[in-house]
Formats: C-alpha cells, structure tokens, sequence
C-alpha cells in the first residue's frame, strides 16, 4: 500500500513533467486493491482491473508495474501482458470489464479450472447498463466471480447522491440473486475477509458476490481533473483521517510489525522500482506508427493511408 | 548540459498556459520533483515538478505571459555529459507527429540515478518540513537511524546559504499570523511605468470591485465601541490551555459575534440576485468570507459553515486559512461560497472604512484599529481602548433599521464577548 502510494506521487511528476500521459492516482484505494490481491490465488484467480489499480497489484507479479508503465507512455505492450499473469489489460471504457469478467469466470466453469475472476469498478460504473447486464448474467449462471466495487463517493465530479437513489450499491446485488457485501474499504482487513469469503463460496459453486467497499478519492479522479473545485474541503480533510494506510500502519505500529525506518525502507525501494520501470519502458523501441498495429490484422484501406501519411511526417 | 523541458499538455488536449508563479530563478540548484512554476491552464491551475536535479540555466516565460504547448518552459544543466534528453520518447498526449527527433533517442536503461543513492534519507514528511522551511536536505546531518534525517534535525538546521555557489531554492514557508498583522511585502505600491494588461487575481479583483460597486446600492453604519472587556477577554483567553486559544484574535472574536448576528438575521446573510434584482436569496449555510491581504494582493479565504463554531474553532479555522492564502496554498474550494465577509482593514492602522460588498452577498462588516481614545464615561472623559466597526449593507436588501440592529447586536457582544462563551 505504501509502495502503492509513493509510487503514484512519482507517476504524477511524470505526467507534470510531460513524461507520461493521463492516469489516475490510486490514493484511498490502496487498501480495497491490495487486501483483495492478498486474498485471491495469482496462480488461479483473475484480476480485471478498472484504471487506479495496477500500482498495488504486485502480489500477481512485478510484471505488471512493468506493463503499467508501458502503458503509460503509450506503448501498445502495455496493454500485452505476459500468459502467466494473470491481470488483464486495463480498461478505461467505463464498466466494459465486468462482462468480460463474467464471461471469463463462466469459461473457467466450462473448462473445470479451479479460480475466480475479480473485477474492479467504482461507484459512477454501477450505473452503467453493463454493470447490470453482466451482474445479471452472473446471478443466473452462478458464475465465479467477484464483483468489487471501490465506492469512492465521486464519479469525475458527480456525487454519490446524483449517481443513485439507493441507499446502498450492495443492495443491488438482490435484484441478481447474489449476496451483497457493504465493508469499509479504509479496513485492509474486513476487504481481506470479504474477498476470502466471496472466494470460498464461488470455488463451492455457490455463484458470485457483490462487494460494496466504501472509500474516498483521496486524490484527483485524473491527471487531468481538478478536485478542488468540486470536492468539499472539509470532506476531504476528514476522509484524511481515516487514510487506509495509516490505518493499518496504526494497527501494525501496535503490534511491533511495522515503524518509520521501515516505512523510509519500503518508500525508497519503491521509488527505485518505479524509476527503473520508467527507464526500462521508454527504452523499449517503438515504433511511430505502433498506434495502428493492434486494431485489425489486416489494415483497412483508410488505416492504411493513416499510417503512410504519418510515417510520410504528414499532418 | 542542459535538460530541456518543454511545456507538456498536463491535461488532455491543451493548447497553451498561463505562467502564474516561478519558484526558481536562474542560478537556482534544484532537486527532481521540487516544485518550479505554477501555471493555470483553461482546466486548472497545476505546478509543475522538476524532471532533472540540476541548476536553472533559463527560464521560459516571465510569470503572466503564456507558453504553447511544446515551447520551452525552463532549462536546466543537469551535470550530464550527453546533450539532452529534453526530447526522450515523447509524451503520449503531447502527440509530437512528425518530430524526427522524438522516440529516436531513449534514454538507455541501467543508469545510475535512483532515488536511494541520489538523496538524502528522510521520510517525506520531513522532507516537506525541509522544502518549507527552506533547508537544504544535503546540508543537514541526520541523527536518526542509519543516518536518517529528522524532523528535529531540520528544525535544528541553521536557514542554508552556503558561503559560496548558488543558493538554493525552495518554495516560501507559510507562516501563521495574525489576520493583516502581517507586514506587507516591500512590492507594496511597486510597478515599474508603462501599460500594464490587468490579468491575474488583479483582474478578478478589478471586475469583481466593478460589479459590486456598479450593482450594490450601499449604505454604511459606523460605530466605536469601548474594548476594555474585549482586551482583557482576549489576553484572558489566549493563555487559555487548550487548542486554537493562542489563535484567537479580534477577527475570530468579532466573526463568532458577527455568525451570531446572522442567525438572528438571516436576511444579513442573504443577497440580491440580479442586476437590478430579481430574487432574494437566504442561503442556508452562514460562510463568513475573511479578508486577508497576501503579498499578491487582496484574497478572501472563507470560513465555510461558520454558524455555530464555538470560538476556538473559529480562531483556528481563522489562522490556518490566512497562513494558506499567505502561501499560496488556498483551494478553489477554500475561495468559494461566502454569504459574509469580514474586513480587517483596522490592522493597517486605519479607523474608519467604507468597505465594498462582494457581488453574490448582502452585507460586510469592517473592523478598524483598536487604539487608547478618549471615551465618555458617567460625565468624565476618560483614556479606553476602542474599536471601531462598520457594516456596509445593500440598501436593496437592507433598510437602516436593519443595518443598525444588526450592528448593535455584533457591538453588543463585543462590548461584552463573554456572552461569545455563554452560548456561542
């Protein structure tokens, strides 16, 4: 989680120094995304990421920081990870990944492999007809899969209370005939227990859960937005206190596991890691024209006079 | 050589910025990812971190004017041997087509520089504390484990400056003060002659101040009331063991009289809406606007849901917005939403004000300096502290009785603030 963080404040200098392209910080989620890396098996289970979570999803492999970097330089491997990771490329079409999450966990059925797939959205994507359709699906095919939602009050600017009528997003989760959870996401534990749990019953063929983890977007939605105009001061400021890694820090400061030295440790590894990830991605070759080589396998005609105009240096 | 860093599209799809502040001068040595100019683009306003640590060879752009994206904000000798890097691989967004320089010359991988044997260790907090205060992490000598840098040992750290080289630079620290008993910055009244665009927060200034004045119909009620009390109440208080006593100030004690002032009236804490007016707006929240002089000119940082914040909230709430909008740390959200504002124009010196309403409020209430006059007491003239008050109010919304009334009502609680203590 504190690599996680560091991490993030490094990547929004690259994108202030023009070095890298939009993201979205991960600050507030850390907890909701490592707790359930923690909980799920890298060796079976899937992650379906939305777009604020690669940075704490190391458990499934130091590939993809890797990958994550590439993809934010613009380099089309980023979004190719290696088959024995098993993270899929992110998505930022807003829900398109939990179909494919349901889709994924129903093949697993099919072929009689042990696992879940888990997939991450927030609260502005519950709103989204995909979110509904798959969910639906899920609930009818008993399909293993977790569908986790980090309810971080804020869709770019809308608030939770424009976003839904319902008193919770859990509740959703009755109308697909699936068990809804409601946890608090600033907890690394009660996410690490839900997601076990929601495994558990999946692997014994007892279908899928919705998980509802309350947070707060501690940081911007994007590089590109600008929370101060919308977000209130004040509750920001209280959901500063309530910060998931100061939380569990607290708690491991109590038990002898966890201090400052370690925490400066922890920050400097993490600072080198995601500097020598940087340099390793934009060593990579790529070509100019490297934006056409993944659409088709063949390019369309207007494809085709696209990619020679611009290898022409044409407008 | 020198690292180029051209103007990146922060956001998506920009096209140019405005330069609002540099944090570096030429000659300054900086560190990667020290903070080295603000700008606003048409999404927000954004500093942008250093890439290289290095020294300012040029800078880009004097602060108002714009730069395009892709032209050169600041050059920097990084101490490398190669030429640049200005141009590694180009940023996705920037879409640099048809540069024949871009992606052709990638920084190769497996040099030297990481972040644990670049800079000194310290945690980040410290680190902050260091940038704040001016101090030169590489010239503080850490006591904490393996050599780690603490907080106490910046704080021990004499202000940097080697005797020789070039200074380094870091953001100013922000500093708590006193609301306006700051003393202003020698730019004060310093413009060099010729034709100056208005722009910046001088242009908000300027066309907030023309609306109001085009659109407000004032009138001012002025009062000067015996301090005696509030003198004594306020020395009494702040020696008072308990967070935000040290921060309470006549501003603090007049704001907690004047929220409840407009609890009893809440048309004072209403407006006009329209030109020449269309509706009268009650808001339901009470944000006292707190004028607040900085080096840059006039800011209002506003106390938001200040209706029943007991006095020592006030005063903190008070202090911390006033050393922000003294930095430069304000919000957008910190600016935005006053029902009220309070004008200290008396810490300059002055006695009585004639202060502006801001457009979107009712009323202002302006304080002046307290200072010993002559006051008549039972047939005798005698020396007291006296503080004079003013309220400025939109006669559209505002009839004289009002004004008076609720003027007396703020006076009164002055005159004896122990009632701010009884029930806030």
């Amino acid at each position: 989680m504190v690599e996680a963080r560091t991490q993030a404040a490094r990547l929004w200098n690259l994108q202030r120094q023009g070095q890298v392209g939009t993201l979205a910080p991960i600050d507030g989620h850390e907890a909701v995304v490592a707790a359930t890396a923690h909980a799920l098996d890298p060796t079976h289970d899937w992650i379906l990421p939305q777009y604020r979570e690669p940075l704490a999803l190391q458990r499934f492999g130091p590939e993809v920081l890797e990958q994550y970097m590439l993809y934010n330089i613009g380099h089309p491997d980023g979004s190719r990870f290696p088959p024995s990771v098993r993270v899929a490329p992110l998505q930022i079409s807003l829900a398109t990944q939990i179909p494919h999450a349901v889709g994924l966990a129903w093949g697993m059925t099919l072929q009689d492999e042990p696992g879940v797939t888990t997939v991450f959205f927030g609260d502005g994507s519950s709103s989204e007809g995909d979110f509904h359709e798959a969910a639906n699906l899920a609930g009818v095919l008993k399909a293993p899969v977790i569908l986790l939602c980090a309810n971080n009050q804020w869709a770019i600017s809308t608030p939770l209370h424009q976003q839904t009528a319902a008193e919770t997003l859990a509740d959703r989760a009755v109308g697909y005939g699936m068990p809804g959870v409601r946890i608090d996401g600033n907890d690394a534990a009660a996410v690490f227990d839900a997601v076990d749990e929601a495994r558990q019953r999946a692997l014994d063929g007892g279908g899928p859960t919705l998980i509802e983890a309350v947070v707060y977007r501690l940081g911007a939605h994007t590089t590109a937005d600008d929370p101060t105009r919308y977000v209130p001061a004040e509750d920001l400021e209280a959901a500063r206190r309530d910060d998931p890694i100061e939380r569990l820090a607290d708690h491991l400061v109590g038990l002898g596991l966890w201090d400052d030295e370690t925490r400066s440790a922890v920050e400097a590894e993490a600072m080198t890691r995601v500097d020598e990830a940087f340099e390793r991605a934009i060593a990579q070759p790529l070509a100019t024209d490297a934006i056409f080589d993944h659409c088709f396998a063949t390019d369309t005609p207007r494809m085709a006079r696209q990619r020679a105009a611009l290898l022409d240096g044409a407008p | 050589m020198a690292h180029v860093f051209r103007l990146p599209d922060i956001g998506e799809g920009l096209d140019e910025a405005e330069i609002v502040e540099w944090f570096v001068a030429i000659g300054d040595v900086v560190v990667r990812d020290q903070a080295l100019v603000e700008v606003l683009t048409d999404k927000a306003s954004s500093e942008l971190p250093s890439p290289v640590a290095g020294t300012v060879l040029s800078l880009g752009a004097a602060e108002g004017a714009h730069l395009r994206v892709g032209e050169v904000l600041i050059e920097i000798d990084d101490g490398s041997e190669t030429a640049n890097a200005g141009v590694r691989r180009p940023p996705p967004a920037a879409g640099s087509v048809g540069d024949p320089v871009s992606g052709s010359t990638p920084r190769p991988s497996g040099t030297q520089r990481s972040a644990t044997t670049a800079r000194p260790k310290a945690a980040p907090a410290t680190r902050r504390l260091a940038l704040q205060s001016g101090i030169d992490l590489n010239t503080v000598t850490g006591t904490g484990p393996a050599g780690r840098i603490t907080a106490d040992d910046v704080r021990n750290a004499e202000t940097p400056v080697p005797a020789s080289g070039p200074k380094p630079s870091t953001r100013l620290a922000s500093r708590p003060v006193d609301a306006g008993s700051q003393p202003l910055s020698s730019t004060l009244g310093q413009m060099p002659s010729g034709r100056h665009p208005l722009r910046g927060l001088r242009g908000v200034v300027a066309r907030n101040m023309v609306q109001a004045w085009t659109e407000i119909p004032h009138i001012h009620t002025m009062d000067e009331l015996d301090a005696s009390l509030l003198v004594d109440f306020r020395i009494r208080v702040r020696s008072m063991d308990r967070p935000g006593a040290a921060q309470v100030t006549p501003l603090a004690i007049a704001a907690v009289a004047a929220a409840r002032a407009l609890r009893r009236f809440p048309v004072v804490n209403g407006h006009v809406e329209g030109h020449p007016g269309d509706a009268i707006v009650i808001p339901e929240e009470i944000n006292l606007g707190i004028a607040a002089a900085t080096g840059r000119g006039l800011v209002v940082p506003v106390v938001h849901n200040a209706g029943t914040l007991d006095l020592f909230t006030m005063a903190e709430r008070i202090a911390s917005l006033v050393a922000a909008a003294r930095a430069g740390d304000l919000t957008t959200a910190d600016l935005a939403g006053a029902t009220f504002t309070i004008t200290n124009y008396g810490s300059l010196g002055g006695r009585f004000a004639t202060p502006i309403i801001p457009p979107g409020q009712g009323a202002i209430l302006g304080l002046g300096a307290i200072a010993e006059r002559p006051v008549a007491v039972e047939g005798e003239v005698l020396a007291r502290p006296t503080l004079p008050v003013v309220l400025g109010a939109d006669h559209r919304l505002i009839d004289g009785d009002l004004a008076e009334t609720f003027r007396r009502a703020v006076v009164d609680d002055l005159i004896e603030p122990l009632h701010l203590l009884i029930e806030a």
